[in-house]
């Protein structure tokens, strides 16, 4: 038995090192999306349903996602639990090591499938209590004791971590069969028909019969394909059965070095090719925004480009909060003035991000829309710590302390969220305050960004910030009499010398009108009007050319303006709510 | 045997020593002032059948308290802890004996520094009348803009805090259930609207669903804001072109409003849609239809369209009715303005007449049609038969009050208010007498009232009273629901 621990301590050190370094999005995003209350209600309202146990448990090690360190050793520690249990059932004698090396693939498959955001942690909890439920039932020296056990404990697994139990009678049955314990067997099947009355007799009514067969708590989304969770469930219910012909014989060391390269080589594979990249990119800059962490913002997008509205939304609003969004505005990929503000949608991703813009917009209520829209989206229903934050934040700028109270009052029983309305009034923020007076009020509906940044800059003449917005949302939506309208207003936001991007538009008007540039009443960089020459020259006499497309003349607002593709503001739609 | 007796003997004795553990007041100072109680419950009237009206102090003023509730003769009833947590059946049987009169409330509080006052006692009045209804039927809701999460129809029994849901929408994922509506109270007859992927408007008489699809090609949407005819036949609908705007400057929220909308009247033997002209214009919009209690009338609201959003303060809709013949289901050809609210700088909405025929029972704003958004919005009364129309002072207050509906009995009604906070609607019910005067409001009861009310993130709207359990399967109408087979409705212009 000397050292057998060796590999499921193995299996922890790799999660905990791969978390740290390569998932703490993926951990902010379970994070954020739930909110963990040390109440007799919030336990009650999971343990009144299958599963809810498992949920629960999940829920109070996810909020320690918060900390990517303790985060990771939670993952670090579910990982290893699943490592042992396999091993554990498997019982492997001489050739153990074999065996624990292909255990690590299982760990990795499982990894694979919760990579997608929306397959939640709970499912790896609830597959960690079910195989250790099946450890539990080979416990007893009796074989009496262990059908007492299986026919006792299935049921009450069912009820605690869900339809996964589901996996646990089939890895104990299958195990009964090699070993030829009959009795076993049949405990299985009674305990089966057992779990099968309890889901009849207390399937929630409120619930698609779907949704109780695959689990409540497994996935956010309410309807889904669960292909993928009941692949994984199989295999592990099949695995300790197949490791166990595995580890009746010692293997070669030379054999086990090569395994253990392939179990390495398959298990990076396996993982890194299950996260989609669309979910890569959202979340990931989701999370620096989150963290307020601008320069990483600025260098995923310098070297992975950003290819969505809302990620280029994240660049811009980190480009404006280093003061350098009218300077770079063009020096990274630009998909129009939806990438400066993403029309609203039904998603609650979307809308958590939009909310931060607009809220370090000061436009407040638009960010405390967001937080309730994004709530409100959440698809399993449950509460956001984020989005909590941020009403408790709103309320308070908006001058409504009960509201924010109410709001802090469920963040008074989280761990990490009690200081959230103490915090936000000792660093309220001028940027933050709404920035609109009450005669300032409009009605905002996504399709007049615009006339509201306009209204914003009206009232506060200094607010660089907006002001930076209305130009480049006026320079994004190719609107040049707009932006030659706010471009005065330019002169009190404390700009030290005129941004790169103002200057190339100004530039392309004047050249509109004449071609002598050096009578432009504007101070513009030489190298800009020889920029706009080179531009103007290769567009006119060869629109094909590389230079074109590569830098510095693919990162001007002249190839954003000639070349981009025609991306125009989406208006919102005004869909009717009926 | 023995070995029982020893646990019952010592189970006994537990609960014996945390009995006389609990405070009792001493040295109570007495106070002349009434007891900050929330729930404000001071002097309110209720009906005899009312659920224990549970209340607490703030904890700044009291840790503990003790309440004792004593009517006339020998019935007394005690409640001591951090709130009021009267026994419900003692509550019942104190309320029995004093039908028709007061129960008076004597309140002791021990402070946080450990001393206990005693506050001036307060009555509350119980009518001599029941409610006449089993329970109330309401949507739980958060107050929301364009998304909804976690709702749903529920139901609670009035003499209790028990609440039952009718559907929440775990069972119909991405769908919204809205505007339900039994006919006069009994849920035996009873339609909602679901919004969502799988929209449909559901229509149960005795048990048996249809799922309709109410949009036509010549209709404007689908059919919302329903009202029973008495007979069980027909249902009058709205049919809205419904848009939301956002206010960029708090307390200001949002505004919902129509584009346009039009009356129409479903008839549930022939599957049709009859839409009267008169109901259905172009230039004007027609929304929130109501039968009166003899099914001979129909209310409505309507309103000149403005541009949106510019022209929204502007839209303002006045109260008008129509008769109507339900041997033939058509409307008269002759619309009377009841209430020309436009002409008060007020828009007028959610009529409501009363069961006995003598009020109308409805909303005021400033401008649009959704006062649940607007703080000015009040309670208003319209004697229907002297044409006086006035707000109902008692019962309004600074913040909006909104959504609304009377017993099925008359004499008590049921409204929203967002008065606590500004942003969470709940329910408030009151008395109405017969000259048209409300009396207090009180909120509804709920166990630990300041935890639940403290910390609820959902808004109660389009509370209706209900004469017994609405009985749906949950289970097979989701099914149905989910399956999009739909029976498309017909139209019929009514010229």
């Amino acid at each position: 038995m000397h050292g057998r621990w060796l590999p499921t301590a193995a299996v922890a050190v790799v999660t905990c090192v791969v978390c740290v370094l390569c998932a703490p999005a993926w951990m902010s995003f379970h994070e954020q999306y739930q909110l963990f209350l040390s109440t007799g209600t919030f336990f009650y309202q999971y343990m009144s349903l299958p599963g809810g146990l498992a949920a629960y448990v999940a829920q109070w090690l996810v909020q320690f996602f918060l900390l990517p360190a303790a985060g990771a050793l939670v993952m670090a520690m579910l990982m290893a639990l699943l490592h042992a249990a396999l091993l554990k059932l498997c019982s492997p004698q001489e050739g153990w090591l074999p065996v624990a090396l292909l255990a690590v693939l299982l760990v990795a498959f499982a990894a694979r499938v919760l990579a997608d955001v929306n397959m939640l942690p709970a499912l790896l909890v609830a597959i960690d209590m079910a195989l250790w439920g099946a450890v539990f039932c080979f416990l007893p020296r009796a074989e009496w004791g262990r059908v007492v056990v299986t026919v006792v404990c299935m049921p009450v697994l069912y009820w605690l971590c869900g339809p996964v139990v589901w996996m646990a009678i089939a890895c104990v049955a299958l195990l009964a069969v090699i070993r030829h314990r009959w009795l076993m067997l049949g405990a299985c099947m009674l305990a089966a028909v057992a779990v099968l009355a309890l889901v009849y007799v207390t399937s929630p009514v409120q619930y698609p019969v779907e949704r109780i067969v695959n689990g409540l708590f497994y996935r956010r989304l309410p309807v889904y394909d669960a292909t993928w969770q009941w692949v994984l469930l199989a295999v592990l219910a099949l695995a300790p059965t197949l490791l166990s012909f595995l580890g009746r014989k010692r293997w070669r060391a030379m054999m086990l070095g090569v395994a253990a390269a392939g179990v390495a080589g398959l298990s990076w594979v396996m993982v890194s090719t299950g996260i989609d990249p669309v979910q890569r990119e959202v979340v990931g800059y989701d999370y620096l925004v989150r963290n307020a962490r601008w320069d990483d913002v600025v260098t995923r997008a310098a070297h992975v480009p950003p290819t969505r509205p809302l990620s280029t939304a994240c660049v811009n609003l980190a480009l404006a909060q280093r003061g350098q969004l009218s300077d770079s505005l063009f020096h990274y990929f630009q998909n129009g003035p939806q990438g400066l503000i993403p029309p609203f949608t039904r998603d609650y991703i979307e809308s958590v991000t939009i909310g931060e813009i607009y809220y370090r917009l000061g436009m407040v209520n638009d960010a405390q829309r967001m937080a309730m829209e994004a709530q409100a989206c959440v698809p399993d229903g449950r509460l956001s710590a984020r989005c909590m934050q941020m009403l408790v934040r709103t309320s308070l700028l908006n001058g409504n302390e009960r509201q924010a109270r109410r709001y802090q009052q469920w963040l008074d029983h989280t761990l990490f969220y009690k200081g959230t309305l103490n915090d936000a009034i000792k660093s309220r923020q001028k940027t933050q305050e709404p920035l609109l007076k009450p005669d300032g009020d409009l009605f905002y509906d996504g399709n007049n960004t615009e006339q509201v940044l306009a209204r914003i800059v009206e009232q506060n003449p200094t607010h660089r910030m907006a002001y930076e917005y209305l130009m480049a949302y006026c320079l994004l939506s190719r609107n040049l009499d707009g932006f030659m309208h706010y471009f005065p207003q330019g002169e009190s936001m404390g700009f030290d010398h005129m941004p790169l991007s103002y200057q190339e538009a100004l530039v392309y008007v004047w050249s509109q009108q004449s071609n002598d540039f050096s009578a432009m009443p504007w101070p513009i960089a030489s190298s800009v009007v020889q920029g706009v020459m080179n531009f103007a020259r290769l567009y006119v006499t060869d629109r094909s050319n590389a230079a074109l497309q590569e830098p510095p003349l693919s990162q001007t607002f002249w190839s954003y303006l000639l070349l981009g593709s025609a991306l125009a503001a989406q208006p919102s739609t005004s869909s009717t709510i009926y | 045997m023995k070995h029982i007796n020893s646990i019952s003997v010592f189970s006994l004795l537990m609960i014996l020593a945390v009995m006389s553990c609990a405070p009792r007041p001493h040295d109570a100072r007495q106070l002349s002032q009434l007891p900050p109680i929330f729930p404000d419950y001071v002097e309110v009237t209720v009906p005899l059948d009312v659920a224990p009206l549970y209340f607490a102090l703030p904890d700044s003023v009291a840790d503990f308290m003790c309440v004792e509730a004593r009517g006339k003769g020998a019935i007394s009833i005690e409640a001591s802890g951090p709130w009021a947590d009267f026994d419900e059946e003692q509550w019942h049987r104190l309320l029995a004996a004093n039908k028709g009169g007061d129960i008076t409330l004597s309140v002791s509080a021990r402070r946080p520094d450990g001393h206990w006052v005693r506050y001036q006692d307060f009555s509350i009045h119980v009518a001599a009348d029941s409610l006449g209804a089993w329970g109330l039927t309401y949507r739980r809701i958060a107050p929301g803009y364009e998304s909804f999460g976690t709702m749903g129809l529920y139901q609670r029994e009035f003499s209790s805090c028990k609440e039952y849901a009718i559907i929440e929408n775990t069972a119909v994922p991405s769908s919204c259930v809205n505007c339900h509506a039994a006919r006069g109270g009994d849920p035996s007859a009873f339609t909602f609207h679901v919004r969502g992927a799988h929209g449909a408007t559901l229509v149960q008489i005795d048990g048996r669903r249809e799922w309709l699809s109410t949009k036509t090609d010549s209709t404007l949407a689908s059919c919302v804001y329903p009202s029973w005819h008495p007979s069980g036949r027909y249902i009058a609908y709205s049919t809205n072109l419904t848009h939301q705007a956002f206010h960029e400057v708090a307390p200001n929220v949002l505004e919902v409003f129509d584009t346009g909308s039009n009356v129409q009247i479903y008839d549930t033997q022939s599957h049709t849609l009859i839409v009267p002209t008169q109901l259905a214009t172009d230039e004007w919009m027609e929304t929130y239809p109501a039968f009166s209690a003899d099914g001979r009338t129909l209310y409505f609201c309507t309103a000149r369209q403005q541009p949106v959003p510019d022209g929204l303060t502007e839209v303002r809709y006045n109260l008008c009715s129509v008769a109507f013949d339900e041997s033939t289901g058509t409307v008269g050809t002759q619309v009377d303005t009841l209430f020309n609210a436009a002409s008060r700088g007020l828009s007028a909405i959610h009529p409501r007449p009363s069961p006995d025929g003598r009020w109308l029972l409805f909303t005021t704003a400033d401008y649009g049609c959704f006062p649940i958004w607007h703080d000015e919005s009040e309670q208003w009364l319209l004697d229907l038969s002297s044409g006086e129309a006035h707000p109902l002072a008692e019962a309004n207050s600074p913040l909006a009050d909104s959504y609304h509906n009377w017993s099925p009995k008359g004499g008590w009604m049921v409204f929203t208010s967002r008065r606590a906070d500004g942003r969470y609607s709940w329910l408030y019910l009151c008395r109405v007498d017969a000259d048209g005067h409300a009396t207090k409001p009180f909120l509804l009861p709920q166990r630990d009232p300041a935890t639940y009310y403290g910390t609820a993130l959902w808004s109660f709207n389009t509370p209706d009273f209900t004469v017994g359990r609405v009985d749906f399967d949950v289970r097979t109408g989701a099914r149905e629901l989910m399956s999009d087979e739909r029976i498309q409705v017909n139209m019929v212009r009514q010229r």
